[in-house]
């Protein structure tokens, strides 16, 4: 059994490695051609890869620093018993965004529902809807890079140190931060907003927290990275989109402050916390499992 | 004589099931061939003294190449034949010489390229008479250009897989010799083209393609084509000679299959690490197949950019060759390109599990005949998912590389290569069934041959349906593939990768279903 300063070392080394594998290039390729061009067109996404793959290498190299081998790797699919947790991998952001769009039109658009379906017919909504649960989950080798880092490594190295609420919260906020020069540069939140940057840099960690938890439940569940890859491919590739379907009454020049977005995803919030529940719960499951019946 | 006689016996005994499937092909070629032609003759759109010439250049071109081209048996199936059943070793202590062996092989080549030759001149004259265009002596020297030119590809592949003496041995040495072919084919005919002024433009005449350069080969041309056939055959037999004339081969063959045992003793030996299970088996014994299906977009790029590459050499093009190597067309083709790689890699992984033994065991195990095709069908989308990142990767360094050199963007192929991803698991899911039922080479020509007939009636039926209903269907199809279709047909396009996944889903159910009739009807 490893002891807890050992696992604590290699999460040091890992966490060094992550941030530097990724800022170094970010902050760089920032400075020379700016975030839009290098990370938001297809014009040199080459050098963008090192950035999204940092996580991923750093779990390797990790491993291969500590000797610490391949049998803790979740790559493996375990998908018998486990499909459930798949289509839930593909569903949920959808799900979650649909419920977005519902609370919107609730809180900004004055509960006005005239306006559903104005801007997409009934075929439109279902080949969308079609296209992305068939497509977005391939760009799942994409967010493999983050997954494989984060679910993969980080999460299971601070369980035993911090626990599962310390852990959603402290790995949500190191993934939060590790957005920081993406944020700058005008990530989800552009660069024209009070507060910027620290307000954009603390709504991403409250966003990632909950997110985590959300990712976290779908890897613990199923021993593997690969649903939670699929969730995040969900996230970055349009599964978010379905709250475009439920949204009415709310003005076309509507631009969101960083405060209403992070209002906008309370449905999304309270679904993770859900989860955050069911992990709790099965840690308790667990924990009774193991110890004696006493009489 | 009796030897002769008895050689050309097994020759062609051991040769009947191709020679059966070649006849076949050609009948149907042929057919097909003669659609072709009665379509051009009836397209409205053609002057009529245009349609009959382009319809018989068109006919001769593709008739001709084919009848000597399946008449010459390039790469020699008897000797993968005799490799197999060991009769090549064996026959090295009969009384027969290698110069025996070689003139059966020769006079049953001779034989089979006469009877295609014929074949070819009949139709071709027939095809004359209906269209009411005189035989040409073009037509005869064409078929005497085509030889020429088999006789030269059997002598370079056969310098390579006749040294053979083991099958793996023949396999590899079959597919250098392919590759060295096809480079030399190449090379050779865009040389022919420099040197006689022929610019890729002259084979297309506005918006179709051009036959009648047929009609520029003079009969002067037979003064240096028919002496050079003797002498190509001459070099072909001192090259089978040299080849056969050791029942060792060459000295490659002993250091091959030393390492190969090599090898073997190491994978016997290096055992106690390794995880278990069917899906790290598929992963050890497939592990070059997946080593190149990664590498698969990075060589179909390749490929592309260096016909490209040939084409403005050749061609004395102006300025733009990097810009046009790194644009969006380079990339596409190298995506089709790339599918078809990739395509015969995925059911490569069935290569060599069609066996009776091991089928039997896979039957016998706690994972059964489920957990074994599970492997085989989740290796194979995972290798699918493999090539889908590489192609990504290919296309993001290229369009980098465009943008530093040139400050133009790429369009994102990402589409392209989803549609390929998908396209990829519908055809291995319509194929895994016949190679699970009848093995990889049988169901591999089963499900060919059903092809061939499915695209012939398929090009029939285009031939022989009106224009405006072919613009109509086309307009059609240009409205999916743009998503400007309205109403429930805009579904089609979206539907088409759930319904990939429901093929490739129940294609796992079939093909669990007939693995033990496979098992049971496998040679060995």
């Amino acid at each position: 059994m490893t002891s807890k300063k050992s696992e604590a070392r290699r999460l040091i080394i890992f966490l060094l490695l992550a941030f530097a594998v990724a800022w170094i290039p970010a902050l760089v390729l920032n400075n020379v051609f700016g975030y839009h061009k290098w990370f938001e067109t297809n014009k040199m996404l080459l050098l963008a890869q090192p950035v999204l793959y940092a996580p991923a290498l750093a779990n390797i190299i990790t491993r291969k620093l500590t000797h610490e081998g391949w049998h803790n790797s979740m790559l493996h699919l375990n998908l018998k018993g486990n499909l459930k947790y798949y289509i839930t991998a593909l569903l949920i952001v959808s799900v979650m965004s649909a419920a977005d769009g519902i609370f919107t039109t609730i809180i900004y658009g004055n509960n006005d529902w005239s306006e559903l379906g104005r801007y997409f017919t009934c075929e439109q909504t279902a080949s969308m809807l079609l296209k992305t649960f068939a497509t977005v989950p391939l760009y799942a080798f994409i967010t493999f890079g983050e997954e494989f880092g984060w679910r993969g490594y980080m999460n299971p190295k601070m369980k035993p140190i911090f626990g599962t609420v310390g852990t959603v919260i402290i790995g949500g906020i190191i993934w939060g931060m590790w957005y920081i020069p993406l944020i700058v540069g005008g990530r989800n939140f552009g660069t024209d907003y009070s507060g910027y940057p620290h307000l954009g840099i603390g709504a991403m960690c409250v966003i990632c927290i909950f997110h985590g938890m959300m990712l976290m439940w779908l890897t613990e569940k199923t021993g593997s990275v690969y649903p939670a890859a699929i969730a995040h491919a969900m996230i970055d590739f349009g599964g978010k989109n379905t709250n475009q379907l439920l949204l009415s009454g709310v003005a076309d020049d509507f631009s969101p402050t960083v405060t209403q977005q992070l209002v906008m995803m309370l449905p999304t919030f309270v679904i993770c916390l859900v989860f955050m529940l069911l992990m709790l719960r099965d840690n308790k499951k667990r924990k009774a499992a193991v110890l004696p019946k006493t009489q | 004589m009796t030897k002769f006689r008895a050689l050309m016996y097994r020759e062609w005994r051991v040769s009947r099931k191709n020679n059966i499937i070649k006849a076949l092909f050609l009948i149907l070629f042929t057919a097909m061939m003669w659609g072709m032609m009665f379509s051009i003759m009836t397209d409205p759109s053609l002057a009529e003294g245009e349609k009959e010439s382009l319809s018989v250049d068109y006919f001769v071109f593709c008739v001709s190449c084919f009848s000597i081209g399946v008449g010459i048996p390039t790469g020699d199936e008897n000797f993968k034949s005799d490799l197999n059943s060991g009769w090549l070793r064996y026959s090295y202590s009969l009384p027969i010489t290698v110069y025996d062996k070689i003139s059966a092989r020769m006079v049953r080549t001779a034989i089979s390229t006469v009877i295609g030759f014929v074949f070819s001149i009949i139709n071709i004259a027939v095809c004359c008479s209906v269209a009411k265009v005189p035989f040409s002596m073009s037509y005869i020297i064409i078929h005497f250009c085509v030889l020429v030119f088999a006789l030269v590809i059997s002598i370079i592949f056969d310098f390579f897989t006749l040294s053979a003496r083991s099958i793996e041995e023949q396999k590899t040495k079959s597919e250098q010799g392919g590759i060295i072919t096809f480079i030399i084919f190449v090379a050779a005919a865009l040389l022919l083209m420099k040197i006689n002024k022929i610019s890729f433009n002259d084979f297309i005449a506005e918006d179709s393609v051009s036959f009648s350069f047929i009609h520029s080969l003079k009969a002067d041309m037979l003064i240096w084509l028919i002496p050079l056939i003797p002498i190509l055959i001459a070099v072909h037999i001192w090259v089978i000679y040299c080849r056969l004339s050791s029942a060792e081969g060459d000295s490659h063959s002993i250091s091959v299959s030393k390492s190969s045992a090599n090898n073997t003793k190491a994978v016997i030996s290096d055992t106690h690490d390794y995880p278990k299970g069917f899906l790290y088996k598929e992963i050890r014994h497939n592990r070059i197949g997946i080593l190149l299906i990664a590498l698969a977009p990075l060589f179909s790029y390749i490929f592309a950019s260096g016909m490209l590459t040939l084409v403005w050499f050749f061609d004395n093009a102006e300025d733009g060759y990097i810009k046009a190597i790194t644009s969006n067309v380079v990339l596409l083709a190298s995506a089709i390109v790339g599918a078809c790689i990739a395509s015969s890699l995925l059911t490569g992984i069935f290569k060599g599990d069609d066996k009776k033994l091991w089928g039997y065991f896979t039957a016998s195990t706690s994972a059964g005949i489920k957990g074994f095709l599970y492997t085989k069908y989740v290796l194979l989308f995972a290798m699918n998912g493999i090539y889908l990142a590489a192609s990504y990767f290919m296309s993001i360094s290229v369009s980098t590389v465009r943008y530093f050199l040139f400050g133009e963007e790429n369009i994102s192929t990402m589409n392209v290569y989803t549609v390929v991803f998908f396209a990829l698991l519908f055809l291995s899911a319509l194929d895994i069934p016949f190679i699970v039922l009848f093995g990889t080479k049988k169901g591999s020509i089963i499900k060919i041959s059903g092809l061939i007939v499915i695209v012939i009636l398929l090009v029939l039926a285009i031939a022989y349906t009106p224009p405006e209903t072919l613009d109509s269907i086309f307009a059609f199809c240009e409205k999916l593939i743009k998503n400007e279709a309205e109403g429930w047909v805009q579904l089609i396009p979206a539907a088409a990768p759930l319904l990939s996944l429901g093929v490739y889903y129940l294609s796992y159910r079939i093909s669990c279903g007939l693995f033990m009739k496979g098992v049971n009807a496998y040679d060995k």
